[in-house]
């Protein structure tokens, strides 16, 4: 304090206080404005953030949306041209005229009839097992994958392996069937887009987190390609991988492997979110 | 102040000099308290106690200093006004660096808390030199100079009054939310 004190001898007291006032004044009105218009840019950057965050989320939310009609057609066009002219057919050996018939014909529309009405069962219980696969119900997600792997592989287009490190410990039913939806959706693209030779799925546990991880040596997409068709409108399938995992705090990682041979696909959960 | 510049008081050092510390301490102690209450980070307001319990200190020390050469009482102390100038812009910017770093939305200067803080400083920033130097001065340039004091008053009050007027329109509810959406339309303006 003493040395900011001028000794009036020496130097012109009223230039300094003059000027140190001035000074002062103008730095603190500097400090004021600096503080106002900075918080005005990171107040802008925060609503430009949420404004994205909102903008994707409603992206996310019409592509749930479109998938979920889109399911709903599949079905509904599976029961309409499937199950429908079967039952109508069974319908036709089963019509009131078959009393007039001798009994060699009625048997043999019995048993036609029969073999219609069992298709129509083994159809609609396709359909059941595709909307909700009873293997993952009953037994859990590992024999749910290996189930579907086997399928894939037994198809004799394409080598598909898992193989589940630590998976004593259950994850919830709903969980299970988001991250087998998830799994699904993968293997589709990677089956319609990748031109694959192999697949390969594993699966780990790294303290609290839950890793699921896909190898393949076809075409892929890295993050970078994820995030630009997330934010876009094509990619609906992906989008739909994005919501589910939202449902689970996970995270999904793609990326090229370092020696450049493979496509790599990381979903990542959080355990204790899926007790 | 006035009043002990005005020609009708008649001199008397160590009364004004006793009226002059009591101002000034009371003066810290107002303006630490509320901006106690304004810092949100303990770690600061703990700070923001120990400078006080120094500037206390200071201020009586310095008291007791100044009476105890009875031959010549300083009637306007310069040490504890610095220190108490000082120590109160230092807590105005670390009160400004808090609210930037909050994550709320919400524009600082629609807080009348800011406007007091902003009226703080630009009143001690403006007067500082003034203080520090008067003792050095003479009459005449005290008398010249107090017009520095007489502006950073009235700029301090006009702060204050914007702050009391915010504080006025808070209280009506639907204000707080049409501030909001006014800045927001602000900002897209932008």
């Amino acid at each position: 304090m003493f040395f900011l004190q001028v000794n009036p001898q020496h130097a012109n007291v009223s230039f300094v206080l003059f000027f140190g006032t001035i000074g002062m004044l103008a730095l603190t009105i500097g400090l004021i404005v600096f503080i106002i218009f900075h918080q005005r840019k990171v107040i802008k950057y925060q609503m430009t953030l949420q404004k994205m965050e909102h903008e994707q989320q409603k992206m996310l939310l019409n592509a749930s949306i479109r998938l979920q009609e889109e399911e709903r057609q599949r079905i509904a066009a599976d029961l309409h041209d499937d199950a429908g002219p079967l039952l109508a057919t069974a319908r036709l050996y089963l019509n009131e005229n078959l009393v007039n018939l001798d009994k060699t014909t009625q048997l043999q529309s019995i048993y036609n009839a029969k073999q219609i009405i069992d298709d129509t069962i083994q159809l609609i219980r396709n359909i059941s097992h595709s909307l909700m696969p009873p293997t993952l119900k009953n037994f859990g997600l590992e024999s749910a994958v290996n189930d579907l792997f086997q399928k894939i592989s037994g198809s004799g287009s394409i080598n598909a392996s898992c193989r589940f490190h630590d998976y004593k410990e259950r994850l919830a039913n709903d969980n299970e069937l988001i991250v087998f939806r998830v799994i699904q959706e993968l293997i589709n693209n990677i089956l319609k887009h990748s031109n694959s030779s192999f697949i390969h799925l594993t699966q780990n546990t790294n303290g609290n987190k839950f890793y699921i991880r896909m190898h393949h040596d076809g075409k892929g997409i890295t993050q970078a390609d994820f995030e630009r068709m997330n934010k876009s409108s094509a990619g609906l399938g992906l989008k739909n991988i994005q919501s589910r995992l939202k449902v689970l705090q996970g995270r999904i990682f793609f990326e090229k492997d370092p020696s450049q041979t493979y496509y790599k696909v990381t979903i990542e959960l959080n355990r204790e979110e899926n007790p | 102040m006035y009043f002990l510049r005005s020609r009708h008081y008649k001199y008397d050092t160590e009364l004004e000099a006793i009226l002059m510390w009591s101002f000034t301490f009371f003066e810290f102690l107002f303006f630490s308290i509320f901006l106690y209450s304004s810092l949100s980070k303990k770690a600061n307001r703990r700070l923001l106690l120990v400078a006080s319990a120094l500037f206390v200190l200071s201020a009586v020390l310095n008291l007791v200093f100044n009476f105890s050469q009875s031959s010549h009482v300083k009637v306007f102390d310069t040490l504890p006004i610095s220190i108490s100038a000082i120590t109160l812009i230092i807590f105005c910017i670390i009160y400004l660096f808090e609210k930037i770093q909050s994550p709320e939305i919400g524009f600082v200067y629609a807080t009348p808390n800011f406007w007091i803080v902003v009226g703080i400083m630009i009143y001690f920033a403006g007067t500082f030199f003034l203080f520090l130097q008067y003792s050095e001065l003479s009459v005449q340039e005290q008398d010249n100079f107090w017009i520095i004091n007489w502006i950073c008053i009235i700029l301090k009050n006009i702060f204050f009054s914007i702050a009391f007027y915010l504080t006025e329109k808070n209280k009506n509810p639907t204000y707080e939310n049409s501030l909001n959406s006014t800045a927001e339309m602000e900002l897209n303006k932008n």
